[in-house]
């Protein structure tokens, strides 16, 4: 479902203007690198699983990207509440967890001491 | 008979301090052990390399559910950053639409980026027919477009830094020095 063709540019290169009006406003984008993303997956999986579902139900109809703003940007606020509410009680954990994936290749298993603090704090905070 | 000088051993034989005759004692473990023993130490380093790929394998799962799970956050950023930009080239269709001769618009009738709408000289089942204007899919399914118009101010040449195309003799089609990108007008 994540598929969508690199664009091939024929003459040159295209450069995108911000298009200005358009509604982007509405929900903050969730502005992280991949290591405190993979970190906190599986916690996201448990904390959003309804608006996850929801999102990919809708999804499941139609490849129309029209059609699934809502439950994406539901999903997408779910995901900020998490990382605000990691932010405030798992702050050291969880950025030694993802310190460590980043030096040691985004390999899970080279983590597992820096894992179980986190698992436990966000077992009893969260 | 004659007689021979031989080198014969003294009378009564040697004395026995001295050992002359091949001594090569059986011992340790035999043939049939040792191959027990190396497919024994084998078979441990077997079990162990199964055991590791059972390991890696759900490792490799860990992983891809780590993904898996991403999938809806990613998937509603890129939604909404697709959906930005079709509006966008929307838009500008839109705004070389109205900006036409007042008779050519009337004329051709065009609609901007919308692989639905009537469009004129497309035929039912596809063929070139001036007097009729159909949509391009006939479908109720979302339709991604394939080309997009890009306007030629905001287009940059392609920097040799950005992957090389230096030394190619036999460039692809829309490469070469003599194509031209400017669509032959049809009488439509």
């Amino acid at each position: 479902m994540t598929t969508h063709r690199e664009g091939i540019f024929v003459k040159g290169l295209w450069v995108e203007d911000p298009e200005p009006g358009y509604q982007s406003t509405l929900v903050e984008e969730v502005g992280l690198t991949s290591a405190p993303l993979e970190s906190m997956s599986f916690y996201f999986q448990s904390y959003c699983k309804d608006y996850t579902r929801d999102f990919m139900l809708c999804k499941n109809e139609t490849n129309d990207p029209k059609h699934c703003l809502k439950e994406g940007r539901r999903v997408t606020r779910c995901a900020m509440d998490l990382i605000g509410k990691l932010k405030k009680h798992c702050d050291p954990e969880w950025k030694s967890h993802w310190n460590c994936l980043d030096m040691k290749n985004h390999h899970f298993w080279e983590c597992r001491n820096e894992e179980k603090p986190l698992n436990d704090c966000v077992f009893n905070n969260l | 008979m004659p007689s021979y000088s031989q080198d014969l051993p003294p009378e009564g034989g040697f004395p026995t301090s001295i050992r002359y005759q091949r001594y090569i004692p059986k011992r340790g473990p035999s043939g049939f052990t040792l191959f027990v023993a190396s497919f024994a130490i084998m078979g441990y380093g077997w079990y162990w390399v199964l055991e590791s790929n059972n390991e890696r394998r759900e490792l490799s799962r860990e992983k891809a559910w780590a993904r898996i799970h991403l999938v809806p956050l990613l998937q509603a950023e890129t939604d909404r950053d697709i959906v930005r930009r079709l509006e966008a080239a929307k838009k500008r269709e839109q705004v070389i639409i109205d900006n036409q001769a007042p008779t050519v618009k009337e004329q051709r009738n065009f609609q901007a980026l919308d692989l639905k709408a009537k469009t004129p000289g497309v035929g039912r089942y596809g063929g070139y027919d001036p007097k009729q204007a159909q949509p391009v899919y006939h479908t109720d399914r979302y339709v991604a477009p394939t080309f997009l118009l890009l306007p030629k101010e905001k287009i940059m040449n392609s920097q040799w830094w950005r992957g090389s195309k230096l030394f190619l003799k036999n460039p692809a089609y829309h490469e070469r020095d003599d194509f031209s990108s400017k669509l032959e007008e049809k009488n439509f």
